[in-house]
């Protein structure tokens, strides 16, 4: 297991009675994007979020960095590297762009949480312009950006986006797929992104996970499937 | 149409302002534990209790002493801790536990009113049993020739009258800048809006609704320490009246936001005794003799409630205007 | 076998509630419980079914019962006085006219539609003039029909109504605005419009009551051996016939394709979204039968009485508070469950009733306050702070209730088809 970020193995996982993820094992080297692709339903979100601990796990074993991290509950896994972005609600809509990134650093002294915020401002300087403005006033995009500028405050290792593109219009889309490739080549974090626009995002990841009816049915460099002409076609609309 | 006189109309402003009060305390903690406390009226009697206990003790050495005034900061400091610190026993010891364990809310209103009930029946006792070394018993006294006359060229008032309203706005000021300048204040705006986003992010969730409810029951205390002055007499019963204006402006601030609850109390508080004074005046001119409805104006607060979730049931902070037109058009039946 | 689990509990509750009658009979002795107990039970139960009706089984958190059994108090006593006045001088012409010679001072220059109004408004006309309509009326079987039917059946019209209009504001809104609006309505309409308002039913100096029974001398012995008079074993027996109809409609309701929609919607918070005109009518028509319930057991509860007073008498701790405890430590949405705790609460507060003296005395010196007054508050105070307690334990440690509600039938032989 040694060389992997993150390790998941024979992952059952759902919601309460509802089974939906049915032994998922992949893994992912450090630096690197994997982008889990698939039809609608096919428990994609559900994916990551047994991996984050917020869905249920029924058995499996989910390793970060070599630890057993599979029961640890989703704020103990925040302290230890990992981030987790919602789809939506992914920003207090009321407070401020400042406010949310002085909760986004609540539980840091308060010098480094001002050192902090200067740096992810430096790496979004967009927000910088809006940081008296609140969140719910921000386009979309905008938004996105808050959210995953909130998400690096705490310096995760691995950072887990679940459809960031989804809501946004394909400029704005492709503007994101950038900022998520600097998170893996200027920060050097790994990433793990679920979309369901598939081509953009398989475009810039390095590894892809289909998935179809809670089962990974491809696995491996995402050149491959975005060659494989079959899958593409018929998961994916892909021509 | 004639105006009130200045003396109500200071009345009335007093009123509206500690109904603000109330209504911001039962807004804020609807908007943490999502239950509506149907004991908040009871807590405002409360904090009146504790200002006729105190004047109980006190005026006998104090009266006519210069002193006797810092009662006025002394009595409503005492009812916020008091009466605080009931609000926190009603959500620790009832409605956090029921929470945790998955109680729908029509069993968690239950509970607050169960609350109610017992703090109703505890102070009727406290009332009855209490040592009274001024008024010889405490139940059913007013308080109303205990507060300082104040003279202003030819308007005489009390000055419970004209402090409340400052007392209102120096809190909701403070209030604003703990909300909006101290890291906690945010985190509370933060926990109030995505609680499970709040507790990603390492906020301590609990430990915001429960200053919520001190709070809540803090500026309970407060204003009731300043109606202890304005009402009739000082009985535990008047709690569940009470609370139907209080129900009446958080609803018309919307429920979802202090400075809607602010606005809807103080608009409510402020309405109650001048629209039922000026409709009694319109009536008793047309009728070409006195009619006296006062007695009917905590009705005004039941219309509120009723108009305004018939035509715009996220009070006034959710108005869209267009839509509430479009009520009232199929309300009235028109169009 | 989920019938034959069905078909246990429900010979398991029928056994609990066959002691508890028998536990009943015996303690009578014991707590000093009188028909007037056996009676006031009687009515009380027809108010936890009918909000069990209401909350239990369709979710709607009626906090204003108080309202719907006053309403029925007023058809008796502020709109019946008035009724039995009428058919009184409809049956004897000249009635009003002898009232007034007969009682100058008070009625001497009272207009035909001012004695109407005074009957049961003025406090003075009305005590005079109900035991002398009363009279007429306990001795005419028609006229003693016709104002039961009319009484009862303004009951339970006004009582429906009541409910619709209390409702009607938030009947589409989730259930704590339902809540909030019910209660506020109950506790104006009852402590400010009625007891306000002296030419509805007396104001806060209350109304006598005229009592619509037909005086019957057979039952002279009978009650003279209970200790009562005959027109309360009438009411009694009015009570205990309406309460049957009332479980045996509630049970039939609740057993119904329309019961089990009932508890759909009150399960899913998503009904009222998606079903919103729907659930909104179904709210209305359960508000109304329910509240007509409630308004025919206030009806029989004041028929006993010789003075109802809105506020005083038609609290919320009695008549909104007190059903809710009973319901909820029977066991939301069972109608066994609701009767036993119904029979529990009443029995448990009786007994501290009865045994205030006694603790009393034992514990004023401790307290250093007068027995007397210790009594008092023992008597006065301690039952609804138990009650309270009591309720807020229950929802904690036994949320179900003595006997939980039952599993839908249906329901679980679709599962089990699903499983095999």
């Amino acid at each position: 297991m040694v060389g992997y970020i993150l390790s998941v193995s024979d992952l059952n996982a759902g919601y309460g009675r509802f089974h939906i993820v049915f032994d998922a094992s992949f893994n992912l080297a450090d630096g690197e994007i994997l982008t889990i692709v698939g039809p609608n339903g096919s428990g994609k979100s559900t994916l990551l979020k047994a991996i984050f601990g917020i869905a249920t796990v029924y058995s499996g074993l989910v390793s970060f960095k070599g630890s057993d991290v599979t029961r640890y509950p989703p704020h103990v896994k925040a302290r230890i590297g990992l981030a987790y972005l919602p789809q939506t609600d992914n920003v207090f809509a009321e407070l401020s762009v400042r406010e949310n990134l002085v909760m986004a650093s609540y539980t840091l002294e308060e010098s480094e949480a001002r050192d902090r915020i200067e740096e992810v401002l430096n790496i979004y300087p967009i927000l910088k312009q809006k940081l008296d403005y609140k969140a719910k006033s921000l386009s979309g995009g905008e938004r996105q950006i808050l959210a995953l500028a909130m998400t690096l405050i705490r310096k995760p290792e691995l950072i887990m986006l679940d459809e960031p593109t989804g809501n946004l219009a394909p400029i704005i889309a492709k503007e994101l797929l950038k900022k998520i490739v600097q998170l893996r080549d200027e920060l050097k974090k790994t990433v793990i992104l679920v979309e369901q626009s598939a081509k953009a995002a398989l475009e810039i990841s390095d590894r892809a996970l289909l998935m179809v009816s809670g089962r990974i049915a491809y696995e491996g460099p995402s050149k491959g499937l975005l060659e494989d002409v079959e899958l593409g076609k018929k998961y994916l609309g892909l021509r | 149409m004639v105006l009130p006189s200045p003396e109500f109309i200071i009345y009335s402003i007093a009123y509206g302002s500690s109904l603000a009060l109330l209504c911001l305390g039962l807004t804020l903690t609807y908007m943490t534990t999502k239950v509506p406390n149907f004991a908040h009226g009871t807590l405002a009697i409360v904090g009146a209790t504790v200002t006729l206990m105190l004047i109980d003790r006190v005026y006998y050495q104090f009266r006519g002493d210069p002193l006797y005034y810092s009662l006025y900061i002394a009595a409503p400091l005492i009812a916020f801790f008091v009466v605080g610190l009931v609000a926190l026993t009603e959500y620790l010891l009832v409605l956090r536990p029921l929470v945790r364990k998955g109680i729908g809310i029509i069993g968690l209103m239950i509970a607050a009113l169960a609350f109610d009930i017992i703090l109703v029946n505890i102070l009727t006792m406290t009332l009855h049993l209490a040592p009274s070394e001024y008024f010889g018993k405490l139940i059913g006294q007013s308080l109303k020739g205990f507060d300082a006359r104040v003279s202003l060229a030819d308007i005489t008032t009390t000055f419970s009258r004209l402090a409340m309203p400052v007392v209102a706005v120096i809190l909701t000021v403070t209030l604003h800048l703990f909300l909006t300048r101290t890291k906690f204040g945010i985190a509370m705006r933060a926990s109030i809006e995505n609680p499970s986003l709040a507790r990603v992010l390492g906020i301590d969730v609990d430990r915001v609704y429960i200053v919520s409810w001190f709070l809540a029951g803090g500026l309970a205390g407060v204003a009731g320490s300043f109606l202890s002055f304005i009402i009739e007499s000082v009985k535990p019963a008047a709690g569940s009246l009470v609370i139907v204006s209080i129900f009446a402006g958080s609803i018309l601030g919307g429920l979802g936001s202090i400075y809607g609850a602010l606005l809807g109390g103080f608009l409510v508080g402020f309405m109650e005794p001048m629209a039922t004074i000026m409709l009694q005046n319109a009536l008793s001119e047309f009728l070409g003799r006195t009619v006296i409805i006062t007695q009917y104006q905590r009705l005004f607060s039941l219309l509120v409630v009723i108009v305004v979730l018939l035509l715009a049931p996220q009070g006034l902070t959710g108005l869209n205007y267009r839509e509430v037109i479009g009520r009232v058009r199929r309300v009235v039946g028109v169009g | 076998m989920a019938s034959l689990i069905g078909r246990y509990l429900r010979l398991q509750s029928l056994l609990i509630v066959v002691i508890a009658v028998v536990a009943i009979i015996l303690a009578f002795p014991l707590l000093g419980l009188t028909i007037t107990d056996v009676f006031s039970i009687t009515t009380i139960l027809i108010v936890v079914l009918a909000l069990n009706f209401m909350a239990g089984y369709a979710g709607i958190p009626n906090f204003g019962m108080a309202l719907f059994v006053y309403i029925g108090a007023f058809a008796l006593a502020g709109v019946g006085t008035r009724i039995a006045l009428a058919l009184v001088e409809i049956a004897s012409p000249g009635f009003i006219e002898l009232m007034r010679s007969s009682y100058p001072v008070i009625l001497g220059d009272s207009g035909s539609f001012e004695v109407f109004v005074r009957v049961a408004g003025d406090p003075m006309v009305n005590r005079i003039m109900s035991r002398e309509v009363e009279s007429v009326i306990e001795a005419s079987p028609i006229l003693s029909l016709t104002l039961t039917l009319a009484v009862f059946g303004f009951a339970m019209i006004a009582g429906a109504l009541t409910g619709i209009l209390a409702s009607l504001a938030a009947v589409r809104l989730r259930e704590d605005y339902l809540a909030i609006v019910l209660l506020a309505f109950s506790e104006l309409m009852v402590s400010v419009v009625f007891d306000q308002t002296d030419a509805l039913a007396g104001g806060p100096n209350g109304a006598w009551v005229v009592r619509p029974w037909l005086k019957i001398n057979a039952l002279e012995g009978l009650a003279r051996l209970l200790g009562t008079i005959p027109d309360v074993l009438i009411s009694l027996a009015v009570g205990l016939a309406v309460l049957a109809v009332c479980f045996i409609y509630v049970e039939r309701i609740a057993n119904s394709p329309m019961g089990r929609m009932l508890r759909a919607m009150r399960d899913d918070d998503l009904a009222i979204g998606v079903y919103g005109r729907d659930v909104a009518m179904t709210r209305l028509k359960i508000m109304a039968i329910g509240a007509a319930m409630a308004s025919i057991a206030g009806a029989i509860h004041a028929s006993v009485y010789i003075l109802v007073k809105a506020a005083d008498t038609y609290d919320r701790v009695t008549w909104t508070f007190i059903p809710w405890a009973m319901m909820i430590l029977g066991g939301m949405a069972n109608n066994w469950g609701a009767v036993l705790g119904g029979i529990a609460v009443y029995l448990g507060r009786k007994a501290i009733y009865y045994y205030s003296p006694t603790i009393a005395s034992a514990i004023s010196p401790i307290l250093g306050i007068e027995a007397s007054v210790a009594g008092d508050i023992l008597r006065a105070q301690l039952p609804n702070i138990l009650v309270g307690v009591l309720i807020i334990l229950v929802l904690y440690l036994r949320p179900q209730g003595i006997i939980p509600e039952k599993p839908s039938r249906t329901l679980s032989k679709k599962d089990i088809e699903e499983l095999t």
